[in-house]
């Protein structure tokens, strides 16, 4: 006996199609009602920028810290010019905040020693809590969190958020982004990945209900049978099943949104990716990848977030290879970009005073710096329904593992760009005061908690949270930033 | 400077105290006499044999090497691969990678860094619905019927499931898979509904994790056995890295895999098949960290005879001594001390040793004076180099904690860690360099817990030449290892005497065995009854000759592997 398909909604559960109404209407409301979502994207570094001048040796006006105009000694919160790392982001000054004497403080309080001086900051970064060992993120990440926050109780976006990185193969987890304590994410490489997690493949030709159907009663079956399988563990097993469950429910919820109508970019764009991907270990090879490799993903991103596949992302971006920014081996008495990142940055050392060393550091951070312009700029170019700049929506957040060559975790050179729909108060540089601070020592000095910086960004998205991470390094959101 | 004071006290203070716990050995518990065996457990015979009359009176008892937890697994993406292929092995599926978890404490398969992350959940079912649509495209060839029938659907998905969840189905998960095979097939049609039912079987936590609740009927003083299915996987993803074979599932199902001497039985029959020969060196990849040596690339001007062709050969050199010293000799010691040496011509040629006169690598022995054991194999010295010097702080580093098991406390945070540059009027070697900038820095008092063990290797460059000289001055490889229990902490000369030193000692077949668990039992946090385990398995490991062969069978023959503590 041949079996015929049936009526398409007989057998189908009630509470299944009840389930699913809900969803839809979620994706038409947005639609209708003409809101403009609000994004944000953390642009994660892994060196910072350069805090001293070589000329002075003057830690305190460094070649990423803002100048003062033509005739004031001091920059002020209004009146001030970018320094050579930042030239890039001229076209974009109004859009920025800048910084000074901001803190990752929680370096400070965390009782588990780092591994080494690099997990130090990349342990703590994006979480401003204890880190969960030598290495790992002890807790969820301002991205991971924000992501999490957005999409519950019902998922807005179908993917909750991307990772990418654009260094190397050997990236394979993200080392500040983490759902949990010690649980980091995965991050993307590889563009085609990329664009096929952004943009996968359209649902076939059978109409959309059946397809839905189709889909829900595998998932509806997987959490039900696998449901079973949790519930005879011992407890602890249960809950990390139960962990598997919700993030099944959770892509479940996802699919059936359907974002904006926007058609995704032609796989064309990928084609210069994949014509140099696999010469990646010659030295000049890793210049066209460096460009190649962080202008396509940072491409696709752009147009994922345009058509509001995602609204949180965090790129991982790596410094540059030397030969994208004319360093060679045995270059100012150093055997490769890390280790004349550490001699520029380091007073004991002659690199600290030799303006050429400097310039050649300059320019790695100029680069990267051109990296976040010229995703300022994809933003800036597409618009959403009322006109507005992309920009205007999407929250950039310029950080990194560490604020400098020596590792440090203060004076970080953090920006962020884009004021979140008028939010923030753009065009600023905010100068926090650095003093005393209880569990510091006498030696040095605290500034502004990083944690107070991702109180606001969660804020901005709409999340209200007064505090985040270790709340003995957090006193809340920080007013000055308000518009 | 007043901070650095009082950190290198702290520093001090825990290389004598803090550092006895915070490291690996595992803690003596009072010997007892008795082992109290519950039914169907393995008495003393088999797994006490540091117990008792053996002399070995500080080890710790059998009972505190009780199991205490086994946190649940889930396949690594290797083990997943294989699985699904597995499921299908008339079919052509293509890679299906999924992406793969950091490591924690050297393994990349340890539980607690599994992370069930929307990009994994996602390419799990992307990758079920690739692998439904190959498999609907050619159904005879692996469906145990074709006819479109509610019945054939049953019977595919009941087949799919059992097959995939490597045991038989409960009841309830059999009335489930019938209802939904029934209802996808009528619903769909029989082609979507025996897609749907791929495409849902695959992303099933059963198949995707490795569940372990044990035999309640079997249960005794507090401990319930593993059921023999659960067996079966737990020996099938460790020695072959691949689900359980047909022979390893009908001895679970006749009950063989219910005590140690069956458990022996075929673990010794799949350590015997060259499947395992992947395994050991996957283990020995992670533990020594050769994915360094892999990715080593030295400054081409520095070191034009390291080509691509000797780097290969330096590669599979190190993998062939791993082969060797584990499945042929089958001693720690022999890891640790052997001379033997696999070289063909380029790489003889590239490291001044005698040419076998092929290219083909070629059992030879190392000079006695230069060369014994994993520590000199030329791979393991270049993973610990940078690109133009070698790097003994990174050697130091590199046996203290993953040979020896005795890390210690990381630097002060901001510590400036990068050597300043040598005068070029005062022309040093890398020792020298190190030592008098350690010295000027108030360093020496931690730092000699690691150079002392670093500077032993000073003998070989970047590449792990051989050398006496570097910049024109003598070298000097005298070596100390400080504050490691048990070793004797009298200076000794060059990397041949360090590994003479720890070849028999206890720290080094614990840290051996430690390292063992760990991939095995895919866990690192180091508890009480571990600890144990450990203890007790190192020092029979030892009294037998050091054999990690039958190290490995003891471990599977434990209490540990073979029963859960009865949850709450």
């Amino acid at each position: 006996m041949h079996l015929k398909r049936r009526g398409m909604l007989k057998g189908l559960s009630l509470g299944a199609v009840a389930a699913m109404a809900p969803m839809l209407r979620n994706a038409r409301a947005f639609a209708q009602s003409g809101e403009i979502p609000k994004r944000v994207v953390f642009f994660y570094t892994d060196t910072g920028n350069l805090p001293t001048r070589a000329e002075t040796n003057d830690r305190s006006r460094g070649h990423g810290e803002p100048l003062p105009v033509d005739g004031m000694s001091e920059p002020t919160e209004t009146q001030f010019e970018l320094n050579t790392t930042m030239e890039p982001l001229q076209p974009f000054k109004q859009d920025l905040l800048l910084f000074e004497n901001l803190d990752m403080l929680q370096q400070w309080y965390d009782p588990t020693p780092p591994g080494n001086a690099h997990f130090a900051g990349a342990s703590i970064a994006l979480t401003g809590a204890n880190r969960f060992d030598g290495q790992f993120p002890g807790a969820v990440s301002i991205d991971q969190f924000i992501a999490q926050q957005i999409n519950s109780p019902t998922p807005v976006t179908r993917l909750p958020s991307i990772e990418l990185q654009t260094g190397s193969l050997d990236r394979i987890s993200s080392e500040a982004s983490a759902i949990a304590a010690g649980q980091t994410v995965p991050v993307l490489y590889d563009a085609n990945a990329v664009y096929d997690r952004l943009f996968p493949d359209p649902a076939d030709s059978a109409s959309a209900e059946m397809t839905a159907l189709r889909r829900n009663r595998i998932f509806d079956f997987i959490l039900g049978h696998g449901g079973g399988l949790r519930d005879r563990l011992a407890p602890h097993d249960r809950e990390k099943l139960q962990q598997h469950l919700d993030t099944v429910s959770d892509l479940q919820a996802r699919l059936a949104l359907s974002g904006r109508d926007l058609p995704p970019p032609s796989r064309s764009i990928l084609d210069p990716w994949n014509a140099i991907y696999q010469g990646y270990t010659e030295e000049a090879l890793a210049d066209q990848l460096f460009h190649t490799g962080t202008d396509t993903n940072l491409d696709l991103l752009a147009a994922a977030l345009h058509a509001d596949v995602t609204r949180v992302a965090m790129v991982w971006v790596a410094d540059p290879p030397g030969a994208s920014f004319g360093f060679s081996a045995g270059m100012h008495g150093a055997t490769d970009p890390h280790d004349l990142q550490h001699k520029v940055n380091n007073a004991a050392e002659p690199q600290s005073t030799d303006p050429e060393a400097h310039a050649t550091i300059a320019r790695s951070h100029t680069l990267v710096h051109q990296k976040l312009a010229s995703f300022l700029d994809r933003l800036s170019m597409r618009t959403e329904s009322d006109g507005s700049r992309l920009l205007d929506h999407t929250l950039v957040v310029f950080c990194s593992q560490i604020a400098n060559g020596s590792h440090e975790l203060s004076r970080l050179p953090w920006i962020l760009a884009g004021s979140s729909n008028g939010y923030f108060r753009t065009g600023r540089y905010i100068r926090f005061p650095r003093g005393p601070h209880a569990m510091v020592p006498e030696w040095e000095s605290a500034g502004r908690s990083s944690n107070d910086l991702f109180v606001s960004i969660a804020n901005a998205m709409g999340i209200d949270i007064s505090t985040f991470g270790n709340p003995d390094v957090c006193t809340g959101p920080i007013a000055e930033l308000r518009a | 400077m007043v901070l650095a004071s009082v950190v290198i006290t702290a520093c001090t203070g825990r290389i004598t105290g803090e550092l006895a716990e915070a490291d690996d050995r595992p803690g003596g518990g009072a010997a007892t006499g008795g082992d109290g065996g519950g039914a169907g457990r393995s008495g003393s015979g088999g797994d006490g044999a540091g117990n008792g009359g053996d002399g070995a009176a500080e080890v710790c008892s059998l009972e505190e090497a009780r199991p205490d937890s086994a946190p649940i697994r889930r396949l690594t993406p290797l083990e997943y691969q294989r699985t699904i292929h597995g499921l299908f092995p008339q079919l052509e599926l293509g890679q299906l990678s999924v992406a793969p978890d950091p490591s924690l404490d050297g393994f990349n398969n340890n539980a607690a860094s599994q992370t069930p992350s929307p990009v994994l959940i996602e390419q799990y079912r992307n990758t079920a619905r690739s692998v439904a649509a190959v498999a609907l495209g050619e159904l005879a060839s692996w469906a145990p019927c074709s006819e479109e029938t509610s019945g054939c659907a049953q019977q595919i998905a009941r087949d799919l499931a059992e097959r995939a969840y490597r045991r038989p189905l409960t009841s309830d998960e059999t009335s489930e898979i019938n209802a939904f095979a029934t209802a996808s097939a009528s619903d769909f049609g029989f082609a979507d509904g025996v897609s749907m039912i791929i495409e849902g079987v695959l992303q099933m936590p059963q198949v995707l994790y490795r569940p372990e609740v044990g035999d309640a009927d079997r249960a005794a003083d507090d401990l319930v056995p593993l059921t023999g299915h659960e067996l079966a996987t737990r020996l099938s993803y460790l020695l072959w890295q691949e689900p359980p074979d047909a022979a390893l599932l009908e001895a679970a199902e006749n009950g063989e895999l219910d005590d140690a001497d069956g458990v022996e039985e075929h673990a010794r029959r799949m350590l015997g098949d060259d499947r395992a020969k992947a395994a050991v060196q996957d283990f020995h990849r992670q533990w020594l960290m050769l994915e360094n040596a892999e990715r080593y690339s030295p400054d081409s001007d520095a070191f034009p005879s390291y080509t691509s062709e000797v780097k290969e050969a330096v590669l599979e050199s190190t993998r062939r001594f791993i082969d060797y010293a584990f499945w042929d000799e089958g001693s720690v010691s022999a890891l640790f001390t052997d001379r033997t040496a696999f070289v063909n011509d380029a790489m003889a040629d590239a490291y001044g040793m005698s040419s076998p006169g092929s290219t083909e690598m070629t059992a030879m022995s190392f000079d006695s004076e230069q060369r014994a054991g994993i520590l000199t194999q030329p791979a393991v010295l270049a993973s610990t180099s940078h690109s133009r010097v070698h790097a003994p702080i990174l050697r130091g580093v590199f046996v203290r904690r993953n040979i020896l098991c005795s890390p210690l406390p990381a630097p002060p945070a901001n510590v400036n860690a990068v050597l300043p540059d040598v005068a070029a009027d005062m022309p040093r070697t890398t020792r020298q360099h190190i030592e008098e900038t350690h010295v000027s820095a108030d360093c020496t008092s931690c730092h000699k817990a690691i150079d002392g063990i670093g500077f032993a290797f000073e003998n070989f460059d970047a590449i792990g030449r051989f050398v006496t000289e570097e910049n024109d001055l003598p070298i000097d490889a005298s070596g100390e290892l400080v504050g490691i229990d048990g070793i004797d902490d009298t200076p000794f000369e060059g990397a041949v005497e360090l590994a003479t030193r720890i070849a028999d000692s206890e720290r080094l077949h614990a840290c051996v065995t430690s390292q063992w668990f760990r991939y095995a039992l895919g866990r690192s946090d180091n508890s009480a009854a571990t600890r144990c385990l450990v203890e007790r398995l190192s020092t029979s490991m030892q009294a037998g000759g050091g054999d990690m062969q039958e190290m490995l069978i003891e471990l599977l023959r434990s209490d540990f592997f073979r029963y859960l503590p009865v949850s709450e």
